[in-house]
């Protein structure tokens, strides 16, 4: 089932992806999908916010991967924002060490997902982020597997409660 | 050239955190005596991007190679070297880790101290290989594909970071828009090239300039801004003029980098501005900022185009000033992918 939320600047894109960041765990695979301008690095920039990473956030286009250090749920973890723009090949997807990035301490989020596809695990969040230009955005929430629909439920009553209900 | 009579620091620079496999000896930090890349970008221009799988394999086939060669051309062998610096990072992991286990492995053989260089600063120095006199306290604004910062350096190894990129890096925000136009790769380039047909008024893009006296930069919303463009074009079934496209937003580019740069010029009283990184090689950067300092009576300095990109020269000159400080680096450095530059 796929829950839909809107956004009508890259700042309310931003402030989602911090919202999200209270319902996550460790171990978290997220998969940010988008075109060019739809506000990916916004929201991954949110969710870094959200789990307390001082560091600025760039695009991590040209670099790949980059890594940083948070919180969330009281323990340590590392926040790894990659963007997989560049790569042509699906195994080239290993070798700049996607899949070492999945593991218990980490959360992981992925710009340009769909070259990955067969390496991403299935229990993972799906966040699509439909519209481009000046038009609204369209937030899509997809969880596959695991208790991410609990979790989404979770995040968007909690947010309508802070705006009265809706 | 063995058994050199006065005493002589003799650097062998190794680069290969992206797309160069590169060497070079350096002697003294001015006497470049051999400069060796092998680019992939041949092979890069096919996928329209740097591919981390091509780049590793090639580097490792690459390495030995470009380096017998620079210290062949250099005529030196490993006995005459003071010491090899090495790129850890910030790159591609792969890329990184053949220069620096070669670079160690080397080091430790001929008994020679290692230095490992950040890229970034790597790109700065690359200014001194062919300007001895540049006095601190000096400012640098690099510019490429990742990374878009403005420092300001009071000494050797004494900076601090004033500010960067929030989001897109300048040169990505090129690449991505020449990409959208059906330019190809190096986006930089080939975004010059087109520009020059074209008309850089007749877009109107918005130049992002963030909080008042802020020295960061924000490219995201300007590329977005050229995606609207053509999209709304595209809806109402009309094409645009590319080389208008290109033109225009190289100027905004261009505008926002040169408007920060005298922001930073004017907030710091500094007297000399480096430029540096992949995009400083821009003509219309150049004769701006040119144009711009002339007036305030600031110096502007920049690399040859062959230094602008990543090389092993700029990473021999940052290894001769490291050198010179005393640093060496431990037989367990690792490649640090996310490297940041950090104010010290």
């Amino acid at each position: 089932m796929d829950y839909k939320v809107t956004s009508v600047t890259a700042e309310q894109t931003r402030n989602w992806g911090k919202y999200l960041a209270a319902y996550l765990l460790p171990g978290d695979v997220l998969a940010l999908i988008g075109d060019l301008g739809a506000g990916k690095t916004a929201f991954a920039q949110g969710i870094g916010e959200g789990l307390g990473v001082t560091r600025p956030m760039a695009s991590p286009t040209f670099t790949l991967i980059h890594e940083y250090e948070g919180q969330c749920q009281g323990t340590e973890i590392h926040l790894v924002h990659m963007d997989l723009y560049r790569l042509q090949h699906p195994h080239e997807v290993e070798v700049i060490g996607v899949e070492e990035s999945f593991s218990g301490d980490s959360i992981c989020l992925i710009e340009w997902p769909e070259i990955a596809e067969d390496y991403l695990p299935e229990n993972r969040l799906d966040v699509e982020i439909l519209g481009s230009g000046e038009q609204p955005r369209e937030i899509v929430f997809h969880g596959n597997e695991g208790n991410w629909e609990q979790r989404i439920t979770a995040m968007i009553h909690s947010k309508e409660e802070k705006l009265g209900g809706s | 050239m063995t058994g050199s009579q006065e005493k002589q620091i003799t650097i062998l620079g190794i680069e290969t955190s992206c797309d160069e496999t590169s060497a070079a000896v350096l002697v003294n930090g001015v006497n470049l005596r051999s400069h060796i890349i092998s680019s992939q970008i041949m092979t890069h221009q096919k996928y329209g991007g740097v591919v981390p799988e091509i780049a590793s394999r090639e580097h490792s086939l690459h390495i030995r190679p470009v380096v017998e060669q620079s210290l062949a051309e250099a005529n030196v062998g490993f006995k005459d070297l003071s010491a090899i610096a090495v790129t850890y990072g910030p790159g591609l992991v792969g890329s990184l880790l053949v220069g620096v286990s070669g670079a160690k492995a080397m080091a430790y053989a001929a008994g020679i101290p290692l230095l490992g260089i950040n890229h970034l600063e790597g790109h700065i120095y690359a200014n001194f290989l062919e300007h001895q006199d540049l006095e601190f306290p000096l400012l640098a604004l690099l510019v490429s594909g990742g990374h878009t910062h403005l420092i300001v350096f009071k000494d050797h190894g004494r900076y601090e970071v004033l500010g960067y990129t929030r989001d897109d890096a300048a040169g990505e925000a090129l690449d991505k828009v020449a990409r959208a136009l059906g330019l190809g790769y190096p986006g930089g380039p080939q975004i010059q090239k087109t520009a020059q047909e074209g008309n850089e008024q007749a877009f109107k893009f918005p130049r992002a300039m963030l909080e008042p006296g802020s020295l960061d930069f924000s490219f995201s919303g300007m590329k977005s801004a050229v995606l609207n463009a053509l999209n709304s074009a595209h809806m109402r079934g009309e094409t645009l003029n590319v080389p208008d496209l290109a033109a225009s937003f190289q100027q905004a580019v261009v505008d926002v980098l040169v408007h920060k740069a005298l922001l930073a010029l004017q907030q710091t009283g500094v007297k000399t501005l480096l430029l540096a990184g992949g995009v400083a090689a821009n003509r219309l950067l150049r004769e701006t900022l040119e144009y711009e300092l002339a007036r305030q009576n600031v110096r502007l300095v920049y690399p040859s185009p062959v230094f602008c990109t990543d090389n092993g020269a700029m990473i021999a000159a940052a290894g001769y000033y490291h050198f010179l400080a005393g640093d060496a680096a431990p037989w367990t450095l690792n490649a640090v992918p996310g490297l940041n530059l950090k104010s010290q």
